[in-house]
């Protein structure tokens, strides 16, 4: 008679699981109070000021960079351009200097060979003129190097050689060795000269390449400074394009789950409609008994033999109505969230025991046996009043639906983390088409089982609404014909099972079947 | 209602309102019959109309519930007046919705009552569809 679980995984053909997820599948629908909607707004506000502030911030650096990279070029450029002045005129007076030089010592030499006549003479003032001049426009070029005469040096040298030879011209006629000797030695001063001007042209020579080579050096370190700030600027351009790519995703994201919000709040509202239209419709139906009897037993006056008749059907419709208003009550707690449950530690196999004994006398009264398999011992952490009436309200739909003949089955065991409760029956099964929906409130399996066998329909939303506060799941395993089972799996929850067998696995007694 | 009492058919598969319309109309002096389904309904409108004159009065009216299992009241009626029988319907609904009215009314319903109803107006109304036959 007992289904082991593989032969119920045999027969298993439709199986449909309901579980507690995080937007609590509540069949209101209602979306939970830390919807996450709220949240990513306040994300996106957040990446919005911290984009615009990286974004603002590098292009802030940029721009120091940039104006930076314009003073540095601006100076190099002065500074170079002043040097390049200075060491090109350094170049071209020396070179100047140089050649007024040779000139002097040439027409030195003619007048010499000629003797001082007079063109001779009118040669070498010209020359001794121009020498003068080209120091004059020396002395306007800065010259500041070690080893290298000074203008005011080259001047004083001049002006010795002048002071030792012009005199000495005019002995020409009358002194020839004393004239010889002050051209001789004239003409090493101004070897002296030539040698001092070719060191300045020299140092000219160099000072000008050089400036020209700091030219070319400033000028390329400047341009490397403007493609970095080109490389700022494409940067900052690709952090821009990433950011708002990532905007635009966000509030699509966001958009979309808005959507969904808005989707998941009409269909709540839908369901809350039909929930009320149902219930008023389920309050209606004890009410018009209520006041058909009432109303009626007035009408027959207190020595109608049908009197007390009319009032016990008052008394027993009201305890009906009681009963629907408090599962109503019941399942409107759990919508809001405040389903009131005193979870403690439960020893698994006396618990079921007691509850398998209850829902004996249950189903007795329809004539039907219980067969319950003892459970493993063990502690699980749950309500136990509120899981006897799930496992009650599973028993009761069991026994509704089976022949007189077939058990209604009721096992325990503890798989893993979770606590497994089963029911099954051997009735006719659930259509598939149907097994989603018979968790739905004043859902009810045929149209022929009104409420005087089976209730308003609200036993199975009720037992969906325990285990899911329980954080647990109800699997159906249905097969048109051969019966249903349902599975209720509740986290054992911080519960131990004891290392050592305690008392109550040791006496392990054998299946009771209970007639 | 004196002399031959007549004849109600109440149509309601809730057994305590069937009752308490049961007692109710058999206390205001009609001769009350229920059924709980749209089918044994037919079965006993066809024998009381075979019977009719023989052993007793025809139905006069039907107090029909909406919600019956299989076939449901408004279908019910309907099939009634297409049939063309035109015995005077009460239609009982615990839905007291416009939609329901309309469907009612276009199925060929006499009167309608939401439930709950005053058993004054139950008898007020019945008293109108019998007494107008």
């Amino acid at each position: 008679m007992m289904t082991t679980a593989g032969a119920t995984t045999m027969m298993m053909t439709t199986t449909m699981t309901t579980t507690t997820d995080p937007g609590r599948a509540s069949a209101l629908g209602v979306p939970p109070p830390g919807d996450p909607t709220g949240g990513s707004e306040n994300s996106i506000a957040r990446r919005w000021r911290v984009v615009v502030a990286a974004i603002g911030g590098l292009l802030g650096v940029i721009a120091i960079a940039g104006l930076a990279a314009l003073l540095l070029t601006q100076s190099i450029a002065q500074v170079a351009d002043q040097a390049l002045r200075n060491d090109i005129e350094l170049e071209d007076e020396a070179d100047d200097f140089r050649a007024a030089v040779l000139d002097l010592r040439h027409f030195h030499r003619n007048l010499v060979f000629t003797g001082p006549t007079r063109i001779g003479l009118a040669d070498f003032d010209a020359a001794v003129e121009r020498l003068h001049e080209e120091l004059d426009e020396l002395a306007l070029v800065t010259i500041d190097e070690p080893g290298v005469a000074s203008v005011e040096e080259l001047r004083a040298m001049t002006d010795v050689y002048l002071a030792a030879w012009r005199p000495a011209v005019d002995l020409f006629p009358t002194d020839r060795p004393a004239f010889d000797a002050a051209s001789d030695d004239g003409l090493a001063r101004l070897a002296e000269l030539q040698a001092e001007a070719e060191l300045l042209d020299a140092l000219g020579e160099r000072l000008a390449a050089a400036a020209l080579e700091d030219v070319e050096r400033s000028t390329s370190t400047s341009s490397l400074i403007l493609l970095a700030v080109l490389l700022g600027v494409g940067a900052a351009g690709v952090v821009f394009a990433v950011a708002a790519f990532r905007v635009v995703r966000e509030l699509q994201l966001l958009d979309r789950s808005q959507r969904e919000a808005a989707v998941a709040l009409e269909a709540a509202l839908r369901s809350k409609t039909d929930f009320i239209a149902d219930a008023s419709h389920e309050l209606r139906t004890p009410l018009t008994v209520l006041r058909g009897n009432a109303e009626v037993g007035l009408a027959a006056g207190p020595h109608d033999c049908g009197h007390d008749a009319v009032l016990t059907e008052i008394v027993k419709e009201s305890a009906r109505m009681t009963r629907l208003v408090e599962d109503l009550l019941f399942l409107a707690r759990y919508d809001a969230g405040s389903l009131p449950l005193e979870a403690s530690p439960v020893e698994v196999e006396p618990w079921l025991a007691e509850v398998a004994a209850r829902a004996e006398v249950l189903v007795r009264q329809r004539g039907i046996t219980l067969v319950t398999e003892p459970p493993d011992g063990g502690v699980a952490r749950f309500d136990p009043a509120r899981m006897e009436q799930v496992v009650m309200i599973l028993v009761d739909n069991a026994a509704a639906f089976s022949p007189l003949a077939e058990p209604v089955e009721l096992s325990g065991r503890i798989t893993g983390r979770d606590l497994v409760l089963e029911v099954a029956d051997h009735g006719p099964g659930i259509d598939p088409a149907i097994v989603p929906r018979i968790f739905e409130r004043f859902h009810r399996g045929e149209r022929s089982r009104r409420r005087r066998d089976s209730g308003a329909g609200l036993g199975l939303a009720i037992a969906r609404a325990i285990v899911d506060a329980h954080a647990g799941s109800i699997e159906v395993q249905t097969r048109p014909g051969q019966g249903t089972r349902m599975r209720v799996r509740i986290p054992l929850a911080g519960s131990e099972r004891p290392a050592s067998p305690g008392p109550a696995t040791a006496q392990t007694p054998a299946p009771r079947s209970v007639s | 209602m004196t002399g031959s009492r007549s004849r109600i058919l109440v149509v309601e598969d809730d057994e305590p309102i069937a009752a308490v319309l049961v007692n109710g109309l058999t206390l205001a002096g009609y001769d009350v019959e229920a059924v709980a389904d749209a089918e044994t309904a037919r079965d006993r409108l066809d024998e009381m109309a075979a019977t009719d004159g023989a052993s007793g009065p025809s139905c006069a009216a039907i107090v029909l519930d909406v919600m019956l299992p299989g076939q449901d009241g408004i279908a019910f009626c309907a099939a009634l007046r297409a049939g063309g029988d035109q015995t005077p319907v009460l239609l009982l609904t615990a839905r007291d919705e416009p939609g329901i009215r309309i469907a009612g009314s276009a199925a060929g319903a006499s009167a309608m009552l939401a439930k709950p109803f005053a058993y004054a107006e139950l008898l007020a109304l019945l008293g109108r569809l019998t007494g107008g036959r």
